[in-house]
């Protein structure tokens, strides 16, 4: 056949130029034209070509039975099997399964198990069915990888019902495939209510996630509570993929730190990356017991484009195999801006998972009060009667950057306030450590504060109960009680209490009152009555100031005081009374204010003011992170031998860290001398001086920098880098 | 410089540089191990390759003639199609009969960095197409029965998705 074809080809090919066989019939009816209308010189020049060309044309048909001009040309189906196997090498799978459709010899040509080696299917979104029909093309014995890409890309969450692997589909994989090496899934959809990791190909030594969903993901919007947690979906792998030596897993939203845990007991595993999984961050507590305990072989890195910070990133010094450790800023995280609202959102999903975490803070709370004592977390809204069901309020929206939400929650702690159950008014908000603060409160511990950290207590928000709000609900309560705080003279004296009490918080030199009152002896009683009501609050921070803001209108401002009067009414009775409580917060306090929120609601916010450190959630990877790889000389202080100082240094070969701000010179210093196998070393985007690198490369002259400076500045090396740039990126590919 | 005498099937004979005819790797293999001497003015006879051709290819073979020795690393290859350059897509804007053409001669003569090219520009224009359209593009008569078709047309409704 082959041969057949090559000789048909060369009998075709003898023409003397068959670049312009092609053009023949055009030739043909040009000089038809030409015969008849001129008489010119080009005449006698082009006829004798044009006619030898067509007797050699009638020749060559004579010896084929098709028609003459249009199979002049060598034809696709001339070619040899061979040769054409050749072109469909380069054929993606689904444009070979549309070739076979063309014709029976295309058919036969394209099950050859020579082009299913690689079975891609990425050029086009699957369905399940489509998925199903094409694993029946997969070669026994020489498929070795399969990459499918599925709908998620196409369908909103809600729709993704279409499942690109089924467990029927893995098995067939998996029974027929039995060389299969390498599974890409990209923007697959998993029903992770049927399919675990464990029922992929044993045979894999590589397994690409790229982009998937899991199934748990649109049950609904809300997080996933405790006791519904599901076995994430890596559970187990490490007992079947005992092969696997690569897994990327990247942009999958469903990787969670806990799943470190798998991924380092995997026995074989090589190469790791893991960018763009939004939720690797704060990974430390898994990831330094993985580290120490797995990992045993990883070589290969990749953090790219992760919210990581220093400490995830020290946490894989550890490993004593890596040799390459891929970090790069994630472009949102690049601006402050960028940052700053990032670690907005973060504190809103954080409060969010407290409320749904812990419902039942919020229940018993409901549970325990009177019906006009509800649950709610809007100053406002505690003159409301309660949600009906303990309903979890709605998000609120959040202020920026420096400013706190004040929230305030009926509740009843007996550790809190003892004897005074009733109409307790508490929140506490401690930026810096959330999720500790509303787990004490839940179990119904007082807030602990480490009191040696005196940057804890900076941010701690305290709301306590105040009798005026109360006070002034009782007058109105039987009428119209969700509008009470809505008049503005009601706002405009809460605004002076708090004023107050922030003017005293802001200022720990002075006891309660932080200037001379008329009304000064009516504290003296109440601060005495909370005392033993929260000694815990006045042990724990000097900075804390108990005001009661009935009795302490703020008169440095000029508000008025018409609940002056009602205040020492409200004292009397009492088993109903309710301690004042009070605001604190250290520091300037530049303003207070005060916005409308959804529906009843009402929000007060504290303007930290400038300049006070807002609590961040993401603190981006820095020199610190990097300096704990390797010990360097300098931190030695060359006092140690050299057998303890090898066993200090990092094995890293390729290190790239890419538009970390703030990673500078120090890294580089530090990594000159703990780093002796580097051999390339990314630092683009970072603070990085021309000096510091240039210092570098002549320590370390066998070690690839690339740098922003290479660009602009350094002349005569600026080709070598760039060119080694490309192949970084060749590398990373 | 030395050259090399090579003749198309056609009679035509082109004084070629050696370093250049040996792009091919059946003329180096022939020169190495029949060991020609320089200055021979012996004729190497290609059978298989018209003049025209043979011009093409040596168009070629001379801008290509300082390029690396390709690499063979099948396993790690990727398939990839846009990798052309642009040098070589001007080149191949040719009529598929002398596309063809030259994918024959270059397997005759051996010269993998040209099969290459010539055959990923045949595989992109069989890329995305319908079995319909493929089979107009390269002439080609559809030999399913009507049954054999009814049934692929049912086992395939993906194929006319697009």
């Amino acid at each position: 056949m082959e041969q057949i074809s090559i000789d048909k080809a060369k009998s075709e090919s003898d023409f003397p130029s068959s670049s312009h066989v092609s053009d023949l019939p055009q030739q043909k009816s040009e000089q038809g034209r030409k015969r008849k209308l001129s008489t010119g010189l080009d005449n006698a020049t082009v006829e004798p070509d044009a006619k030898y060309q067509l007797i050699e044309a009638a020749n060559s048909s004579s010896n084929t039975t098709e028609p003459p001009w249009p199979t002049l040309n060598v034809n696709m189906l001339d070619l040899s099997d061979e040769i054409l196997l050749l072109i469909f090498q380069h054929l993606d799978s689904n444009s070979l399964l549309l070739l076979s459709k063309a014709c029976s010899r295309l058919q036969g040509l394209v099950a050859d198990k020579t082009l299913w080696m690689v079975a891609d299917f990425t050029s086009t979104k699957l369905t399940t069915a489509e998925v199903r029909q094409r694993i029946s093309y997969l070669q026994p014995a020489t498929t070795k990888t399969l990459k499918v890409r599925g709908m998620t890309s196409v369908y909103p969450a809600e729709m993704w019902n279409v499942p690109t692997l089924t467990v029927g589909i893995l098995q067939t994989v998996a029974t027929r495939c039995t060389l299969l090496e390498r599974l890409e899934l990209t923007e697959a959809y998993l029903d992770m209510n049927k399919i675990n990791i464990i029922m992929f190909p044993h045979t894999l030594r590589s397994l690409v996630f790229r982009k998937c969903a899991l199934s748990v993901q649109n049950v609904s919007n809300q997080f996933v509570l405790p006791h519904q947690q599901m076995r994430s979906f890596l559970s187990n792998m490490y007992k079947y993929l005992v092969r696997l030596e690569e897994l990327t897993i990247e942009y999958c939203a469903w990787f969670d730190t806990h799943d470190l845990m798998v991924l380092s007991k995997l026995p074989n595993l090589r190469y790791l990356s893991l960018k763009g999984c939004a939720n690797i961050k704060d990974s430390v507590p898994y990831a330094s017991i993985a580290t120490r305990f797995g990992f045993k072989k990883l070589e290969i890195l990749d953090l790219r484009d992760t919210p990581i910070s220093d400490s995830d990133v020290s946490c894989f010094n550890i490993v004593h195999s890596l040799k390459e450790l891929r970090l790069e800023c994630p472009e949102h995280l690049r601006t402050e801006t960028g940052l700053n609202e990032y670690n907005e959102a973060e504190r809103q999903r954080v409060e969010q998972l407290h409320r749904l975490a812990m419902p039942d803070l919020l229940q018993n709370d409901d549970a325990d009060r009177p019906a006009d004592d509800g649950v709610v977390d809007q100053i406002n809204a505690q003159n409301e009667p309660p949600p009906e069901g303990g309903q979890l309020p709605p998000p609120i929206p959040r202020p920026r950057h420096g400013v706190f939400e004040i929230r305030i929650i009926h509740g009843d702690y007996p550790g809190y306030v003892r004897g005074n159950q009733d109409n307790l008014i508490r929140i506490v908000r401690d930026p810096q450590q959330p999720i500790a603060n509303i787990r004490a409160e839940a179990g119904r511990v007082l807030p602990i504060v480490n009191e040696n950290n005196r940057q804890d207590r900076q941010n701690i928000v305290r709301i306590i109960n105040r009798d005026l709000l109360l006070q002034r609900r009782e007058n109105v309560l039987p009428n119209h009680p969700h509008r009470l705080l809505r008049r503005h003279a009601d706002q405009m004296q809460i605004n002076a209490a708090y004023q107050r009490i922030f003017d005293a918080g802001g200022n720990p030199a002075q006891r309660p009152r932080p200037e001379p009152r008329p009304d000064r002896p009516d504290d003296g009683p109440l601060v005495g009555n909370q005392l033993p009501a929260e000694p815990v609050l006045e042990q724990r921070d000097v900075n804390l100031r108990l005001h009661d803001g009935a009795n302490n209108p703020a008169q440095d401002r000029q508000e008025e005081q018409p609940q002056q009067q009602p205040a020492p009414q409200n004292n009397a009775p009492a088993p109903q009374r309710v301690l004042p409580h009070v605001i604190i917060m250290p520091g300037n306090f530049q303003e207070l204010i005060h916005r409308p929120g959804n529906g009843n609601q009402h929000q007060i916010f504290v303007n930290l003011g400038i300049g006070q450190p807002a609590p961040n959630y993401v603190s981006l990877v820095s020199d610190r992170g990097i300096c704990a790889y390797g010990v360097s000389r300098n931190e030695l202080a060359g006092a140690l031998m050299d057998e303890i100082l090898n066993h200090n240094l990092t094995g890293l070969e390729r290190l790239s860290i890419r538009n970390y701000k703030l990673v500078t010179d120090t890294s580089l210093d530090h990594l000159e001398s703990a780093a002796p196998q580097l051999k390339l070393l990314d630092v683009t985007g970072t603070s990085v001086t021309a000096q510091g690198i240039r210092n570098f490369k002549l320590s370390r002259p066998g070690c690839v920098v690339i740098s922003d400076h290479d660009k602009t500045g350094n002349e005569s090396k600026s080709g070598v880098v760039n060119s080694d740039a490309v192949s970084l990126d060749r590398l990373n590919e | 410089m030395p050259t090399i005498r090579l003749q198309s099937s056609d009679g035509e004979i082109f004084d070629t540089d050696v370093q250049i005819a040996k792009c091919s790797g059946t003329i180096k293999t022939m020169l190495e191990d029949l060991g020609m001497d320089e200055g021979d003015d012996e004729v190497v006879p290609l059978p298989n390759v018209n003049s025209a051709i043979l011009r093409k290819v040596l168009q070629w073979a001379t801008f290509h003639k300082d390029d690396p020795i390709p690499v063979e690393d099948d396993d790690s290859k990727e398939k990839r199609t846009d990798d052309i350059s642009s040098w070589d897509a001007d080149f191949l804007k040719v009529d598929q009969g002398t596309l063809f053409e030259l994918i024959l001669a270059a397997n005759y003569l051996d010269i993998k960095g040209l099969l290459d090219v010539t055959c990923k520009t045949v595989a992109n224009m069989i890329k995305g197409k319908t079995p319909e359209e493929i089979r107009k593009t390269f002439n080609i008569k559809n030999d399913f029965t009507p049954a054999e078709e009814e049934q692929v047309r049912k086992e395939n409704e993906w194929c006319e998705e697009k």
